[in-house]
């Protein structure tokens, strides 16, 4: 579904991705973890159309878009939710929601997507009025995966949703990421939570100093010598 | 002091406040959006005036029909300058847009002194400087249509944005725009295009106002910025940079606040009411009275 080949990008004469490749299948979950600093976000925003292109190519669904602009690949279905979720904060939730699906012109469908929201999230239907920056940061994180999903994504893009979380929402969020796998969704998702992350994901990338350095399933990376004991603190 | 007359001086506050609201709404919208104080905002107001006196001579056209037209115009060539000048500077640290906009003002002021010359005009419209005389505490109130006319457009017009600001697409991706760039370009939001409507209907707003005042205001290459520039920027710093609703009540706060203030300290020191004002807020509320971004 997301096939990625020989990825450089940076900012300016700034180059953080060194010939990045990988893919992501269809219905698959792909974590991408890695230390602080290794270019995760950067690699998500590369894909966004975000930062600059310096190299290689990326396909969705088999046809070529890293020539695209940021809203054209949005178009398309490849859908980022943000580091720090990034809400419109001043913006009620279900107003945030509809901005998700802002290219979406028909009003039927965005109706439709709304009610599978609320239905993943049914705190964001309680919630419909509320202020968006005035909500917990779990509930937050919920209002930004939805947006997300408003705009209809063929591949969502999660950037480290744990990030400031209390551990207990962080469990929720990762049954929430389950849900939204079961239901067929493709989705590649940037982790500093190596643990929790490789034990529901498919496949793993581990990202160091902007390159991949290793792969493999989720589960087997668990256990991997290098993996322990850089990440995992379990040698 | 006869109560007459106060409530006539407040009833001309209020309707110089709405004129102020409008013009006020043009500024907070491009900061709102673009985060780029306009200095070149008075020069649409003055535009839209000159705008308006060349329909009324050149095609007798009264300036309350060419409004629309007039505002259609500027925001092209408010768009244009936004295309051209500011966007290749939106990278660039926000002083540099400033002194653009500085630059586009003095280059407007230029042209309209060279197009029209240095003395003071005005669009003679006869019975718009007619009063509606009201009979209220004992006396009589004299208002003039141009001012009722002005007030009352300007603010239906500050309402309608307002309205399209929530409810029409390009006004929720103003919003975004303006609440948070980044995410909006992750949404699909095109937020150069947002720049360019924004500065466009910014400057639109502007020339609105300057059509509408057109006949109630002597009018001359350096109007706008001597009496509205200044007031505008009060008015948004007092309603919260980028706040919409804020620009609207404190335009009309301002506009009586500045009537109050002429009445007791007499005509000359108005000017001085609204700068007391800015500085208070400067110092005490340096946020404005309203939480920020385009609510």
């Amino acid at each position: 579904m997301l096939e990625i080949k020989n990825l450089s990008a940076g900012y300016g004469d700034l180059q953080i991705l060194w010939n990045v490749s990988l893919t992501v299948g269809e219905g698959e979950l792909v974590a991408i973890v890695g230390p602080n600093g290794a270019g995760k976000t950067t690699l998500m925003n590369a894909l966004s159309g975000m930062v600059d292109y310096k190299g290689g190519e990326i396909h969705l669904a088999g046809a070529p878009i890293h020539k695209l602009s940021p809203q054209a690949r949005v178009a398309r279905g490849l859908i980022q939710c943000p580091e720090g979720r990034r809400l419109f904060p001043e913006m009620t939730v279900a107003e945030n929601l509809r901005m998700g699906a802002y290219l979406c012109g028909d009003g039927a469908e965005v109706r439709r997507r709304h009610e599978m929201v609320e239905h993943l999230f049914p705190i964001l239907r309680e919630r419909r009025d509320q202020i968006a920056s005035s909500m917990s940061g779990g509930q937050q994180q919920m209002v930004a995966i939805g947006r997300a999903l408003m705009a209809g994504p063929k591949v969502l893009l999660l950037d480290e949703p744990s990030l400031g979380l209390a551990p207990i929402v962080v469990s929720e969020m990762f049954e929430a990421i389950d849900r939204i796998r079961n239901e067929g969704m493709t989705l590649m998702i940037v982790e500093q939570n190596v643990q929790q992350t490789l034990q529901v994901a498919d496949r793993a990338y581990v990202l160091e100093n902007g390159a991949i350095a290793l792969e493999g399933k989720g589960i087997e990376l668990l256990d991997n010598p290098h993996m322990k004991a850089a990440y995992l603190g379990t040698e | 002091m006869e109560l007459d007359l106060i409530a006539q001086i407040l009833l001309l506050g209020l309707l110089q406040g709405g004129v102020y609201a409008l013009v006020a709404c043009g500024l907070t919208l491009i900061y709102g959006v673009m985060k780029i104080v306009n200095f070149a905002h008075a020069e649409f107001l003055t535009l839209g005036m000159y705008l308006a006196l060349v329909a009324f001579e050149q095609f007798g056209l009264n300036p309350y029909v060419v409004a629309p037209v007039i505002f259609g115009l500027v925001c092209v060539l408010g768009a244009a300058f936004q295309h051209i000048t500011i966007r290749p500077a939106l990278k660039h640290p926000q002083i540099n847009q400033m002194l653009i906009t500085i630059g586009i003002s003095t280059l407007l002021v230029g042209l309209i002194q060279l197009v029209w010359g240095p003395n003071n005009q005005v669009v003679r419209l006869p019975w718009a400087r007619n009063t509606l005389d009201i009979e209220m505490f004992g006396g009589e109130i004299s208002l003039s249509y141009a001012r009722l006319i002005a007030f009352g457009v300007a603010i239906a017009i500050a309402a309608v944005a307002w309205w399209a600001l929530r409810h029409t697409r390009m006004g929720m991706g103003m919003r975004a725009a303006s609440q948070n760039p980044f995410a909006a370009q992750l949404m699909g939001i095109d937020v150069s295009r947002i720049n360019l409507v924004t500065f466009g209907v910014g400057a639109g707003l502007a020339a609105l106002a300057g059509a509408l005042i057109s006949p109630a205001f002597f009018m001359n290459p350096t109007f706008g910025k001597e009496y509205f520039l200044l007031t505008a920027f009060v008015i948004v710093v007092l309603g919260t940079m980028g706040n919409f609703a804020g620009a609207l009540i404190g335009g009309l706060v301002i506009g009586i606040a500045e009537a109050i203030g002429g009445l007791l300290l007499g005509p000359a020191m108005r000017p001085m009411v609204s700068l007391s004002v800015f500085v208070i807020v400067l110092l005490f509320l340096p946020r404005g009275i309203f939480k920020g971004r385009l609510t």
